[in-house]
Order: structure tokens, then C-alpha cells, then sequence
């Protein structure tokens, strides 16, 4: 489809796309006005689109309309979260706000216990259980891999996972301190070796997506300028 | 019996009567409240040798004292009186006659002349009341200012006595008549010596007539005279005004002195008694009195100094306002007075009291406005004498300006202060501080370009041009990456899901990831669209409905006819807890799908009422804390169900360790562009991750290229750094 063949809409958002695009790209030049102006766009387009989702896909049919058009059962039901919604309302007001504190208590309280218990039954122990079972022959065997490389990597991960908990109990106060064991130094160089392993590999995949980003930008504009000129870019 | 007449009835009572039998009225004075009442020692003592007579004895002089005290009262201002009464209480006419006073043939009582002598006289009152003003400037501050101006003013000088002028005629009649009638009677030998020296210093009188009682004259002096002399008491008014103003007792006093001694001598010579001891005992009874006064006088509490300041200022404002009106013979007895002798001669006397001083706290608290440090209140050069009115004569005594005008100049303290040489440095410092904060500092000069701004232009450069050319010529043309096991894995896991079965996909990456996310996603779901699989989309994020239909119209580019194969549940409320509740029940927490229609009355949702019921789960995010709530949350609750995560590079570190744990808690990993393009290998498909691999591989070495040189850069810098500090280090050693 070329450029011509676009209906209105779709060549005035490409074309806002487009200088939007460069805008955030000019940001390599230093920050300017257009690199602001486009992340103003963004933030002011981004509070109103959210708005408007909670509002058509969470207040509307889950709140109001039971209460406007639902049976007995659907408004008795939705009576208790409209009230705990206005309640919730008034932290908006200084005078009232106080209203809305056992609505926020009650949100943080099993916001938390949802994330702990989550935390515990879904990371915790499935990973405690892995990392040992690393070593664990007859799991090395059940899951098909090479002993002896299992056994190396798993000795990493024991190696790695030691020393890195080890490397967060030495200060640098500490590891300089002459009275401490060079065991303990070694300790501490190899643990902060793997985080800095870890941190390269995040590093990298942060770089990677990134450039990834930048080439579908630039992919993005090249295809749409290249759409006025020939039909395939 | 000697009998007294009333002064206020005036009928006779006993002589021995204190109080009036009819009107009860006190014929008896309790105290002389003032000397004017108390005749004059000179007086006293003649009074001692000679037998009154009886309207004499019968007279008292405090009657018609005080008669005229409350016509003076009644008729003048008090300031007046209060002048009359200074003058009054000054007895200065008596001190002057006593100072002149020689002896005489009888001597006085020494306890009667003691008292008066203690009385200061007027020069020696001068003299102390300026030494006193001098020592003690407090006192002179109590003063009120027209006091001190009026007693600086040299008194005026009386005016020469006219007797033919100013004299009435009554007076004069009654000069001549008692000059003449003494030089009949006393031969100028007879006349004693101080009666000669009297006579040539005063008025010469040369032949006195008889005096002819027309009327003119007043009781008290008619009675002085003979039967025949007697002046008509209703010539009073005839007076001069001195002489009307002053009492009877004064008038003995202050009148023509040779006539009243005439008059005594005659009555002397009259009476025929010639033995003083007779007529001390004759006049002792009437002038007891007077022996009751010294003793008062002699117990007041005023002290003999402050009694003499006092009489200082009341003599030297009351006798030039007298003055005037005075006959030119007792002008020329106070003219003859000669020194006095002090007063008071034992110790403690005014000029050998120290002066007092202040302390100085006292000094600071005293007011400076109003009275200069000093103590000395300049005086104007303007003042005037008053020409009419009641304070006529008197100069100065009304400001010509307010006051206030005349306030002093305040004082001019220092204001250097008394600090230390630290307080004056921090002073010092303080101040250079205040200084500094008021200058406007100079910003330093930005470069135009400066050197890491410089870099990243240069970075950025190098960068889009490799993308570009990259882009346009699809340079490099790099092989693609192989296959791994992950995305085999994930291949096969996708590839079991059943025809028609329902495949629940989370979109909740951030727009900015879209290219990388949807690159691994649609190779996946087109698989699953392929295999004619139901997807459902939901999304924990607010943009994630409309992502989710972005995805499958433009990323997808699904036909019409694929349409039919995906629903849109919309956005999943509440983060964890509602993740949690959605893993619960579904269609209790999203009854509703995207439109707003019912999402579960559906056909093709008939199959899925819980999370076991689907045949995958796919998971599309680029933030880890969102993959980890779905392992932690959904996980869980899937039983069966595979989980497979469609990640971008850049969280696949964090979400393996759930892939590769035992067992696994993800069981297909999609993870950036390289698993996309390898699972598109793998599908035999071309999708939107071939496109951008070339250049996201040349951009990927570019960007490693310039890391390696500024690498080396910084490492060459800081070695050359490095180099010149120890080479500076060597050179200071």
C-alpha cells in the first residue's frame, strides 16, 4: 500500500507519527522543545487514554451499569463496591480524605498479602527447590542432560549464588579492613564478579531492545516516505 | 484688769482668756505660722521699756493681720498671694530694721533676740543661696525656670521717693506733725546717737507739723497718734499700695520709723514709767507669746540652712517688687546696711556640705531630653518683661516659646563599639559575606558544543547511519541465527495446542517494545491462528486492550475471515490481587469483553470458564515484575495448562531461572528478536523480525564497536593521567 493509497486517517497518524518520531529522535542533538513537546504528547495522551479505559472497561460495566440497568442481585452486589469506590473518592479531599483511609487499608492489605503469598508459594520455594536439585543426579538423569555439564553448571549456580549472598554481607568498610581473612576477600571479589555478569546481561538485553526500538523507528519512517515514492519500500 | 478684745466680735474678754467668751473665738494665737505677726526685735525691745497704751495692749496685731489676709485672699489671684505671703513670711523689712538696729538704752531679753538673729540676712542669704545653686545643681533643677530667671534679673532700682509726689497728703501732715512735735519734746541733745545717725540718713525732716486726723488715716494709726491727730479711717484708700498690702504689723514696721519712735518716746514720756525692769514686766505678759514662737520655730523641722535658702529667693524676688512703692527713706536704710554677719557660723553650714554626686546609674537613668547633662538651661536673650496683666514687671516668666523649643540639644554619644579584635574579625567576615552575596557572579562561559554532548552526536550519528544504510541496502546480509532448544521448545509446545481450543494471550508490554515483543508474538500466534486456535487477549495494563487490537489488525494483518478466531477481554483491574482473582474466576472478573459486550456468551468461549480449561497461556511482556506476577499468580491455578513467555531480551535473564528451573514454572521461552527470527526459520514463515534483523545486527556492532573504543580511550586517558601525576609527584619529591 502506498502513501497515496491512504485513506485520511491513517495519512494524518502516519505523518503524526512521523514528526513524533523525529522529535524523540533529536533528543541525540541535546533536549530541545520538540523532544519536549513529543513527551508531553505522550504523557497527556497516555493519562486520557487511560481514563477513558478504566472508565469503558472497568467503572462502566462493572460498576455502573449493574447499579443502572442490572437485576436486585447485580445491584445489591455492586452497592458495596460503589460505596467503597466513594469512599476511596474522598482521599481527593483534604477535609474528607480520612474516609478513604480504611478503602486504601484495605487495598494495601491484600495488595500485600497477595504479593508475599505469591512471592513465597510461586518464587521462593519453586526456585529453593531448583537450585538444588541441580545437583541432584537422578533429576539430572530424569531430565535427559549430561551429568558431568549439569554438575558444572550447577556448581555455578551454587558457586554463584553463595558468593553473591556472601558479597552483600562485606561492606566496603569491612573488605578493607585489615583484620579480615583473605577467604573472605576472595569471597567477596567473586560474588561481585557474578553480579557483574549479571548486570552485563541485563545491560545488553536493555541495548539490544533498545536498538531494536531504533530500527523499527527508522524502519517505520523509511516505509512511510518511501510509500510516496515507490510501492514496496 | 487688763482685758483683750476679740478679733472676731470684737468685744472685751478677760486678759488671761485664750478663747473669746462670745463667739469663742481664739483670742490667743497657737502658733506664729508666719513672722510677720511677731513685731521686730527692735520693736520688741522698745516695746520693753515703754508701757503701752491701752487700745495698744488691747490690740493685737494678728486681728487686723489676718482681716487683711482674707481681703487679700478674696480679691487676688493666688500666685499673688502667694507672693504677698513669701513676702509676708520673709520678714525681710524686720531683718533689715534689725540689722540696723543699734543698741538701746534698755537691754532686749537675750532669749527673745537669739531667735532672730538666727534669721539670715539678706546678703548673707545671697551669697549662701548662690554658693548652694553652685554645690548643688539639683537643687537649682527644682526650681522652676521663671524663679531662676527672675532671681537672676538684677532686681530694678527703686525710684527715687517723691515725698511731695508720691506722698498723700495725710502722710506728709503726719511727718511734719511728729517732727515737730519730737523736736519740741526732745531737745537734739537729748536725742541719742543711732536716733542722730537714723536722722541724717534719712529723710530730712525738718520741721514736723501736727498732724490733722482728716480722716485719711487708718485705726491703728489713729490710735498712734494724739486725740487731736488722728487721721479719718476713711482715707484709707490714700495709701500707698505697699502699705495697703502689708499688715499692721508690718506697717510698725515698714512705715515712717522716725514717727513711730516719736510716738513711742512721747507715749514714753507720757506714761512717766522711767524703771525697765516695770516695763519688762508691764510687756512681758503681752509678748509671751513671742517667747512661744522662738521655741516652735527653734523645734520645726525646717533646718536653719534650707530655711535660709528658702528666705534667699522669697528676699530677692519679693524686695524689687516692693521696691517701687517704697518711701525713699527705707530705700536709703537698706542702701545703709552694712555687712552682716553670717547667720549661722557653727559647722555643718551650707558651704561646708559637700556636694553630692550622683551615681552613675542614677546619671543614666536621668532624662537628657529635658534637662541637659550639664545641668545649666540656656537662657534666651529674648526675654521680656511682662508690661500688664498680674505678672506685669516680672521678666521672663512667660516663655516666649513652648518649651520644647527650648529642650537642649541631646547628647552625641560615640558610636564606636567596644568589641575584641575576634568580634571584629568575624564582624569583618560577616560583612565580606553580606558583600559577596549582593555581587552578581559571572556565569562561566558554556561552550557552544561541549565535549559529551560532542561524543553523543557523534554516537548517534554513527548509529542512525548504520541503521539507515543498513535499512535501504540491507547490509550486512547476515545469516540468520540457528535454531535453539528454547525456541524448538516453544514450537512444539505452541504446535500441541488442540484445533479450536482456546489460547489466552496477555499483552502487557509498553508500546516502546512493541517491535521487539510482537516480533516473537505473531510468529506465535500466527502458528495458533494457523492451527485454528481461539485467542483471547487480556492485558494488565490500561493500554493493553487497545495494543491487543493494534496487534491483531496491523501486526497479525489477520483477514476477515481470521477475525473470527480472537476475542478481546480488555484490561484485567487490580495488579496482583486481580490477576489473582482472574486465575480464579474469569468471568466473574471480566464479564465483559473490550466492546462492552458479553464476553462469555460467546460460542466460542463456551469452553473456557477457568484457567484449566485453556490449551496455552502466553505471556507477552518486557518488564519482569509483570512476568513474575503471572508465574507467581497464574501460575499456580494453570495446572496443566504450559505457560509460555514471549519476552524482550532484556528481562530473559530474569524470567529463565523459572524456565529452566525442575520442574519448570515456564514451559516455552520466546525471548527477543534472535527467538523470533529462529522461530520464524522454524514456522517457515517470513514475519516482521526478518526485516529488522540485518540492521539491528549492524547496529548491534557498531554500537559494540564504539564501546570498545571508548574503552580503550578512557583506559589510554586515565593511563596518561595517570603517568603525569606520578611524573608531578617525582618532580615535587
Amino acid at each position: 500500500m502506498t502513501g497515496m493509497e491512504l485513506n485520511l486517517m491513517d495519512l494524518v497518524g502516519g505523518f503524526v507519527a512521523f514528526f513524533l518520531t523525529l522529535f524523540v529522535l533529536s533528543y541525540a542533538l541535546g533536549d530541545n522543545a520538540l523532544f519536549r513537546l513529543a513527551i508531553h504528547l505522550f504523557i497527556g495522551v497516555s493519562a486520557g487514554f487511560v481514563l477513558a479505559s478504566a472508565f469503558y472497561g472497568v467503572l462502566w460495566p462493572q460498576l455502573l451499569r449493574p447499579i443502572a440497568f442490572g437485576t436486585t442481585d447485580e445491584r445489591l452486589a455492586s452497592l458495596v463496591p460503589f460505596l467503597l469506590a466513594l469512599l476511596l473518592a474522598a482521599k481527593a479531599f483534604p477535609r474528607i480524605s480520612f474516609l478513604g483511609s480504611p478503602v486504601t487499608a484495605f487495598l494495601v492489605g491484600v495488595g500485600a498479602a497477595t504479593v508475599v503469598g505469591g512471592a513465597l508459594l510461586g518464587t521462593l520455594f519453586p526456585q529453593a527447590i531448583a537450585s538444588m536439585s541441580l545437583l541432584d543426579v537422578t533429576s539430572i538423569i530424569q531430565s535427559g542432560g549430561d551429568v558431568g555439564i549439569a554438575f558444572l553448571n550447577g556448581g555455578l549456580v551454587l558457586l554463584g549464588l553463595i558468593v553473591t549472598l556472601a558479597s552483600f554481607q562485606f561492606g566496603t568498610r569491612i573488605i578493607h579492613s585489615p583484620s579480615i581473612r583473605p577467604i573472605w576477600k576472595l569471597v567477596y571479589w567473586i560474588g561481585r564478579f557474578f553480579i557483574a555478569i549479571t548486570f552485563g546481561v541485563i545491560f545488553a538485553g536493555v541495548l539490544a531492545a533498545s536498538l531494536i526500538a531504533l530500527v523499527e523507528r527508522f524502519q517505520f519512517i523509511l516505509q512511510f516516505l518511501l510509500s510516496f515514492i515507490s510501492p514496496t519500500p | 484688769m487688763a482685758e483683750i478684745r476679740c478679733p472676731m466680735c470684737g468685744k472685751q474678754n478677760p486678759a488671761e482668756a485664750e478663747v473669746c467668751r462670745f463667739c469663742n473665738a481664739r483670742l490667743k494665737p497657737l502658733w506664729a505660722d508666719s513672722p510677720s505677726p511677731t513685731p521686730p526685735d527692735h520693736e520688741k525691745a522698745r516695746f520693753d521699756g515703754f508701757e503701752l497704751p491701752e487700745w495698744l495692749s488691747e490690740e493685737s496685731f494678728e486681728p487686723t493681720d489676718e482681716a487683711s489676709r482674707d481681703l487679700d485672699s478674696a480679691s487676688q489671684p493666688d500666685w499673688l498671694s502667694d507672693l504677698r505671703d513669701d513676702s509676708e513670711d520673709s520678714d525681710w523689712l524686720h531683718r533689715i530694721n534689725a540689722d540696723e538696729q543699734p543698741e538701746l538704752p534698755f537691754n532686749n531679753p537675750p532669749e527673745k533676740l537669739d531667735m532672730l538673729d538666727g534669721l539670715p540676712t539678706s546678703e548673707k542669704l545671697d551669697q549662701e543661696t548662690t554658693q548652694t545653686e553652685a554645690e548643688s545643681p539639683d537643687e537649682a533643677q527644682k526650681i522652676p525656670d521663671w524663679l531662676l530667671k527672675l532671681k537672676e534679673t538684677p532686681p530694678p532700682e527703686p525710684e527715687p521717693f517723691d515725698q511731695e509726689e508720691s506722698a498723700p497728703d495725710w502722710f506728709s501732715d503726719l511727718h511734719e506733725d511728729v517732727l515737730s512735735e519730737s523736736e519740741s519734746l526732745y531737745p537734739p541733745e537729748n536725742i541719742p546717737d543711732w536716733f542722730t545717725g537714723i536722722e541724717e540718713t534719712g529723710q530730712s525732716i525738718s520741721e514736723p507739723e501736727p498732724v490733722e486726723d482728716n480722716g485719711n488715716l487708718p485705726d491703728w494709726l489713729s490710735g498712734v497718734l494724739p486725740p487731736s491727730n488722728k487721721p479719718d479711717s476713711s482715707s484709707e484708700a490714700d495709701f500707698p499700695a505697699p502699705i495697703q498690702d502689708a499688715s499692721p504689723a508690718m506697717v510698725l514696721a515698714t512705715d515712717d520709723d522716725e514717727t513711730f519712735e516719736t510716738d513711742i518716746a512721747d507715749l514714753d514720756l507720757g506714761d512717766g514709767l522711767a524703771d525697765t525692769a516695770e516695763k519688762k514686766d508691764r510687756f512681758g505678759a503681752d509678748f509671751a507669746w513671742l517667747d512661744e514662737m522662738q521655741l516652735e520655730i527653734n523645734q520645726s523641722e525646717t533646718t536653719p540652712e534650707e530655711y535660709a535658702a528658702e528666705e534667699s529667693f522669697e528676699l530677692r524676688e519679693s524686695v524689687p517688687d516692693q521696691g517701687d512703692a517704697l518711701p525713699d527713706w527705707l530705700s536709703r536704710v537698706s542702701e545703709s546696711t552694712g555687712p552682716v554677719s553670717p547667720a549661722f557660723t557653727e559647722e555643718g553650714s551650707p558651704a561646708e556640705i559637700p556636694a553630692a554626686e550622683l551615681p552613675y546609674w542614677l546619671k543614666a537613668m536621668r532624662p537628657v531630653a529635658a534637662y541637659n547633662v550639664d545641668g545649666v538651661i540656656e537662657r534666651s536673650t529674648s526675654e521680656q518683661a511682662e508690661k500688664s496683666g498680674p505678672l506685669a514687671g516680672l521678666i521672663g516668666a512667660l516663655p516666649a516659646e513652648p518649651d520644647i523649643s527650648q529642650s537642649p540639644k541631646p547628647p552625641v554619644y560615640s558610636s564606636k563599639l567596644q568589641i575584641s579584635d575576634t568580634q571584629k574579625l568575624h564582624a569583618q567576615l560577616f560583612t565580606e559575606l553580606i558583600q559577596a552575596e549582593g555581587e552578581s557572579k559571572s556565569l562561566p562561559t558554556t561552550p557552544l558544543i561541549k565535549s559529551g554532548s560532542l561524543i553523543r552526536m557523534m554516537i548517534a550519528l554513527i548509529l542512525y547511519a548504520v541503521v539507515i544504510v543498513s535499512l535501504l541496502s540491507g547490509f550486512p546480509a547476515l545469516n540468520l541465527p540457528a535454531i535453539s532448544a528454547d525456541v524448538n521448545a516453544a514450537h512444539q509446545l505452541a504446535a500441541g495446542a488442540p484445533p479450536g481450543s482456546p489460547v489466552l494471550i496477555a499483552v502487557d508490554y509498553a508500546p516502546g517494545f512493541r517491535a521487539e515483543i510482537e516480533a516473537g508474538l505473531s510468529a506465535l500466534t500466527s502458528q495458533l491462528v494457523d492451527q485454528d486456535c481461539h485467542l483471547i487477549f487480556v492485558s494488565s495494563l490500561p493500554t493493553g486492550p487497545i495494543q491487543s487490537a493494534h496487534f491483531v489488525t496491523q501486526g497479525m494483518k489477520l483477514s476477515p475471515q481470521q477475525s473470527l478466531h480472537w476475542t478481546n477481554l480488555g484490561y484485567i483491574p487490580g495488579g496482583a490481587a486481580g490477576l489473582l482473582a482472574f486465575a480464579q474466576d474469569p468471568t466473574r472478573v471480566l464479564p465483559y469483553d473490550a466492546n462492552g459486550n458479553q464476553a462469555w456468551a460467546d460460542p466460542r468461549m463456551q469452553g473456557f470458564r477457568s484457567l484449566s480449561d485453556l490449551s496455552l497461556v502466553i505471556v507477552a511482556t518486557e518488564n519482569p515484575d509483570t512476568a513474575r506476577t503471572w508465574i507467581e499468580q497464574v501460575r499456580p491455578l494453570l495446572k496443566t495448562t504450559p505457560l509460555m513467555m514471549v519476552v524482550s531480551a532484556q528481562n530473559a535473564p530474569i524470567i529463565r531461572p523459572y524456565y529452566d528451573s525442575y520442574p519448570k514454572q515456564v514451559q516455552g521461552l520466546i525471548s527477543g528478536l534472535t527467538a523470533a527470527v529462529e522461530y520464524d526459520t522454524l514456522a517457515g514463515r517470513s514475519g516482521p523480525a526478518g526485516g529488522l534483523w540485518s540492521p539491528f545486527t549492524a547496529a548491534l556492532s557498531a554500537i559494540t564497536f564504539l564501546i570498545l573504543v571508548g574503552a580503550i580511550v578512557n583506559f589510554g586517558l586515565g593511563a596518561l593521567a595517570r603517568s603525569r601525576s606520578s611524573v608531578r609527584g617525582e618532580g615535587e619529591k
